[in-house]
């Protein structure tokens, strides 16, 4: 009992960073219909951009943590319009292969860059604690201080999400050009802002996941954005590319099969993400529009 | 009102609009008539820069507006109304009309405009919380023009609003534009429906090859045997 | 004359490529860069002076083929000293391998294969595997090697099929980590140390790891794996030129173009992707069987994504489906990140940038491939859908 419910723990603190870089990927596939393959890595950005704030944290500690959060958000989210403007919406009209290796190679050149810039880049990085430690225990479950604010930082950023795309008149702009492009700026709706604010958003998002990342396993390293990628790739893909509801349940359910394989599987722990992974193949194969979309995977 | 003086487009390497020039006054309702390829639509598309113009220019109000972007030129104050409804097909009608006001940030003037689209059409207020995209076709028709209209523009362009609809309906819809007209509201329209476009127009130009071949007020339009040859060989 | 010609200026790229090798100072190296890459803008910006000079290439191609192969086999004649760089010019020779296979499936069948490594390395620890532990020969390991790699391939035709454009980079990609995984996990294949102590290849009683001499040349191992990798370079070549420039590869382009028109005439897609995905990986395969034989040492960190996308920068460099163009790219980026230690550590930026760059501004590639001959409209249409 008392393992599975650390397991169970544990799924939900994957599953919340999953998910948000999976918004992303389901935010830019609804809107611009593409996939933005350095995504993880600028989720990678955001903690490495975060560890910059360091110094003010050990000054100021619980504001100080405030700004980190902030301050590297807001730098990530700039970074994402820059690099849409550079590697996305230069393609938009060329076939999808071009976007695909631009990102990816986009994704590469930040990793390396982290690698040979980040001092010590080649090494994990240490990352502070920003939440405070300790925790309490129910029926003979702990529960972490900090794991209670990663949850309650995921959901409240998903609940904003959510709000954000369909409360606003900012969402509805956003949602009017993924359903119709032409028709949405015939009513007034500016492209360049529809493009930036989306990409603003989810980089934003990565980068709260990366930051999370960081906090929940105390240290980063430049190849997590490669993985995080793939995954909020896929946890998107299984719930459905284009629903943000659906990147959500796909982000936890990839966390729930990791962490079943690793807890129940003998010698598991080592091969969860191959078996996640084909978990994901496999449900691309007898269900590509995942579980929550409309989309088709092919639009003729 | 507006102004469009030699103006060519086209896509690719191929040019569909040749040094088109046409005026709209204000309080007018100009149809612009054409069979099917002549380049009604295009020259729509253009004036709205979704294409972009290869030459000449488009002025609205002494304002020039070729190189404005599309919601640039919406925000000027001019409707569209786009061909082949072009709804957005997962909103309601509520949140279709909200985005033709799109750019109103003032909540009772939003809400009295809804008022008035409901007030001429009362269909749509019966499906105000239905999705768009399973309305019938004559709904969507309504809809596409109630969110034209939305913005309360001063130029309405209108690109065949009665495409594909039921015979009882196109009279119904002639019946509306000409409201809107007396409304105030000058209107740019695009009709294959030669005989119905001149019946509600004060003037109308004849599109063919993407030239204009002829122009002048719609009663004489109606009696030249160049439009009837114009719609029946191409 | 034309002969004249093409004899004259290989003997000159051939004696400069053997001056560029030797050359032991950083500022000479660097010179030869820039002037290579001068020449290479010349070429860009002046088409038309250019294809004066391709052209005689073009009318005697035998005589051009014939004459560059015999100065390739000559050239370790010339590095008996210094038979390190043979050893980079094998390694060249494997990458054109590798590069070429994934251009057949990703730039002429127009399949996304972001997992090449996973392919390669299935060749290499196969190779090797069967040689460190069943002391199998090499003319059985290799052919074995490239077995491997199409079969292991199998296990993705379904996905090859079924899925398309960016999911199919998603499950090829996760392929490629799963591999990875695996490799570095699975301690029956040494798990992250690898394997160590692949035997050269031997034939009849041969030992490529052996020394001889002809006179006063001695030629050590690395001249001997140099010829080997220069035969199977050449046939690998000859290969994909074969299967271009027949109907298959028009074939192949066709099924890339327009799926849905080309199923219409009759062909059955998924036989021709399946051949083109087989072909791609038995090469990548055969590299990989080279590889573990040269090297002796095969380990997870080079099958990794990260070659992936070396191999993926290396066909799109050279130019999407142009078999010149990536056999250049391929040759240029393998030398140059050897002979530029200094640049070694920082190769994967500099080659994701001018990736970047060529895609924004050059699509086509360095060398783009030509329009094919047969229909002479047919690709200009096709390119604008």
């Amino acid at each position: 009992m008392d393992m599975i419910g650390q397991q169970l723990m544990n799924a939900v603190m994957l599953g919340t960073m999953y998910s948000l870089v999976a918004i992303g990927f389901s935010l830019f596939f609804g809107t611009m219909n593409v996939i933005h393959f350095s995504h993880g890595d600028i989720s990678m950005l955001g903690a490495f951009i975060a560890l910059f704030f360091v110094p003010i944290i050990t000054q100021y500690s619980v504001l100080g943590s405030v700004i980190m959060f902030i301050g590297a958000i807001v730098i990530v989210a700039v970074l994402g319009i820059f690099l849409s403007g550079l590697v996305i919406q230069p393609l938009q009209s060329s076939p999808q292969l071009y976007t695909l290796l631009a990102t990816l190679e986009a994704g590469l050149v930040i990793r390396e860059a982290i690698r040979l810039f980040y001092p010590g880049g080649k090494m994990s990085q240490k990352f502070p604690i920003i939440f405070p430690s300790g925790g309490f225990s129910i029926g003979g479950l702990t529960i972490r201080f900090d794991q209670l604010f990663i949850l309650a930082i995921g959901v409240a950023v998903f609940v904003a999400t959510v709000l954000i795309v369909n409360k606003t008149s900012l969402g509805m702009a956003i949602r009017a050009y993924s359903q119709d492009k032409e028709a949405s700026m015939m009513m007034g709706v500016s492209e360049s802002k529809v493009i930036a604010v989306t990409f603003a958003l989810g980089s934003a998002l990565a980068a709260i996941a990366g930051i999370l990342h960081g906090t929940y396993y105390r240290e980063v390293i430049y190849t997590m954005g490669l993985t995080s990628g793939i995954i909020g790739f896929s946890a998107a893909t299984i719930g459905g590319l284009g629903s943000i509801w659906g990147a959500i349940v796909g982000g936890y359910l990839f966390a729930f099969i990791q962490t079943s394989v690793s807890a129940f599987v003998p010698g598991g722990s080592e091969y969860r993400d191959v078996i996640a992974f084909g978990v994901m193949i496999l449900f691309l194969l007898f269900r590509p529009t995942g579980i929550l979309g409309e989309r088709q995977s092919e639009r003729v | 009102m507006l102004e469009i003086n030699g103006l060519s487009s086209g896509y690719g390497k191929i040019e569909v609009l040749h040094q088109i020039n046409l005026h709209v006054d204000e309080g007018e309702v100009v149809s612009v008539l054409g069979a099917n390829g002549a380049g009604k639509t295009t020259l729509m598309r253009t004036i709205i820069n979704l294409i972009h113009a290869r030459s000449g220019t488009i002025k609205y109000r002494g304002k020039d507006i070729t190189h404005l972007k599309t919601h640039q030129i919406h925000a000027l104050g001019i409707g569209i109304v786009p061909e082949g409804k072009r709804l957005f097909e997962k909103m309601t009608v509520m949140e279709n009309l909200r985005m033709g006001c799109f750019l109103e940030k003032n909540e009772r003037v939003i809400a009295e405009r809804i008022e008035k689209a409901f007030d001429m059409f009362p269909r749509l207020k019966e499906r105000k919380d239905q999705l768009s995209g399973t309305m019938s076709g004559g709904e969507q028709a309504m809809l596409t023009i109630a969110r034209g209209t939305m913005s309360d523009p001063d130029l309405l362009i209108m690109d065949e609003p009665s495409f594909g609809l039921a015979p009882v309906l196109i009279n119904e819809m002639f019946s509306i534009i000409k409201r809107i007209s007396q409304e105030g509201k000058t209107v740019l329209l695009v009709e294959q429906n030669a005989w119905k476009g001149l019946e509600i127009s004060d003037r109308g130009y004849l599109l063919q090859k993407g030239e204009v071949i002829l122009e002048g007020k719609s009663s004489e339009l109606k009696e030249n045997s160049l439009v009837k040859k114009a719609y029946f060989s191409n | 004359m034309n002969k004249l010609i093409v004899l004259l200026s290989e003997t000159v790229l051939f004696a400069l490529l053997i001056l560029f090798l030797i050359a032991e100072s950083v500022s000479i190296t660097i010179l030869f860069i820039v002037a290579g890459f001068l020449c290479a803008a010349a070429v860009l910006i002046f088409p038309k002076k250019a294809e004066r000079i391709i052209k005689p290439f073009a009318k005697e191609r035998r005589t051009a083929i014939i004459f560059s192969m015999i100065l390739m086999a000559i050239l370790p004649f010339f590095f008996t000293t210094q038979p390190y760089w043979l050893l980079t010019l094998s390694l060249a020779g494997i990458y054109i391998m590798l590069a070429n296979g994934l251009n057949m499936q990703t730039g002429t069948t127009g399949l996304t294969n972001f997992s090449g490594a996973a392919f390669f390395g299935t060749g290499a620890y196969t190779t090797g595997l069967l040689s460190v532990h069943l002391g199998l020969p090499g003319w059985l390991t290799i052919p074995a090697g490239m077995f491997a790699s199409v079969l292991i391939g199998a296990i993705l035709f379904f996905p090859v099929l079924k899925v398309k454009g960016h999911y199919l980079a998603l499950v090829t990609i996760a392929f490629g980590l799963m591999f990875n995984i695996m490799l570095n996990n699975t301690d029956a294949i040494g798990g992250p140390q690898g394997i160590s102590g692949v035997k050269a290849f031997a034939i009849g009683g041969f030992d490529f790891s052996g020394m001889w001499a002809i006179g006063p040349f001695i030629f050590s191992s690395y001249a001997n794996n140099y010829w080997l990798t220069l035969l199977a370079a050449i046939l690998a070549l000859a290969f994909t030129r074969y299967i271009y420039n027949s109907p298959v590869g028009l074939i192949l382009n066709y099924v890339r173009d327009d799926e849905w028109s080309s199923k219409s005439q009759g062909l059955n897609i998924s036989y021709w992707k399946l051949i083109a995905f087989c072909c791609g990986n038995a090469l990548i395969g055969l590299g990989g069987a080279l590889y573990a034989h040269m090297i002796g040492y095969v380990a997870p960190d080079l099958f990794s994504f990260q070659t992936s996308l070396l191999l993926l920068s290396m066909v799109l460099l050279g130019g999407m489906d142009s078999i010149p163009g990536v056999t250049v790219a391929a040759f240029v980026m393998i030398v140059l990140t050897e002979k530029l230690r200094v640049i070694q550590d920082y190769r994967f930026l500099i080659f994701g940038l001018l990736v970047i760059i060529m895609i924004i501004f050059r699509k086509e590639g360095l060398i783009p491939s030509r329009v094919r001959p047969y229909f002479p409209k047919l690709k200009s249409v096709l390119m604008k859908r």
